[in-house]
């Protein structure tokens, strides 16, 4: 099986530019643990998660402060840089040996340099749970 | 394959009285994105994931109003009361659907009552990963 057949297409992404707590906005509105982080010409920089932000929360030098360092703080600022991509080709035995080893819960798919969509854990686990008993994914 | 194959058993947990500031500080300690709420007597009465506290934080709409859910806010109030669970000898292709149904990262695995591990979306991805399944 190969990512491109299990892989979601439909992307919600955030700007550098956008404040934390806009991030935080999309993260609990869509339901979402990570956003792709793209540039002003649509290119994936980065990726933004919840344990971005909570650590972000947790660092906040004053515990009273905490909203407004979220408003106050960039995406740019606190986001993980030049995240793992894999190719739509790519077989997913691979992808999840690339999630575990980076400790990742998702990897975002690039195909000639354009960001074309995302697979995440759950989507491996989809596959999972439709399996056909005895046989390999 | 079961679940016994696959679940961790290394639980971090934290207790009813704690804060929601309380559970950030674990969080960002530990690594992990839930953690099960124990009461005084050690049960396990919910689950408080990063999730919950994000979904918490994105409804305040101002200082005081995120002041108080961190600091004067216990775990106990923004957690998913004590969630569908796993048990032991089920499938791992059964429990993988039943998260995906319920929408949730992880399992708690329970036997005969008692809380004895945790699977999450993770340890079967990294079933996958070992070509496992």
């Amino acid at each position: 099986m190969r990512v491109a057949d299990i892989m979601q297409t439909n992307l919600e992404t955030i700007s550098t530019e956008d404040s934390v707590e806009a991030a935080v906005e999309v993260l609990a509105d869509k339901h979402i643990s990570g956003l792709p982080v793209v540039s002003k010409r649509g290119q994936l920089i980065g990726v933004l998660s919840t344990t971005d932000v909570l650590q972000l929360l947790a660092e906040a030098p004053d515990p009273e402060r905490r909203g407004e360092v979220l408003e106050g703080t960039l995406v740019r600022d606190i986001m993980t840089a030049k995240p793992i991509t894999v190719g739509p080709d790519e077989d997913i035995h691979e992808a999840a040996r690339q999630m575990l080893y980076g400790e990742i819960h998702r990897l975002f798919v690039e195909f000639d340099g354009s960001l074309v969509g995302v697979l995440t854990q759950s989507d491996i686990v989809g596959a999972v749970a439709g399996a056909v008993p005895g046989s390999r994914l | 394959m079961y679940v016994s194959d696959i679940m961790r058993t290394d639980l971090r947990t934290i207790g009813t009285e704690a804060t929601v500031a309380d559970a950030v500080r674990v969080f960002a300690a530990s690594g992990v994105s839930a953690l099960p709420v124990l009461d005084r007597l050690g049960r396990a009465v919910g689950i408080c994931s990063t999730r919950d506290i994000l979904d918490a934080e994105a409804r305040c709409h101002d200082v005081l109003s995120r002041e108080h859910l961190f600091e004067r806010t216990l775990v106990l109030e923004v957690m998913t009361p004590w969630p569908e669970t796993a048990g032991p000898q089920e499938d791992v292709r059964a429990v993988a659907q039943r998260m995906l149904d319920a929408k949730v990262k992880r399992l708690f695995v329970e036997d005969r009552g008692a809380l004895v591990g945790v699977v999450s979306q993770t340890d079967i991805v990294a079933a996958v990963a070992n070509a496992r399944v």
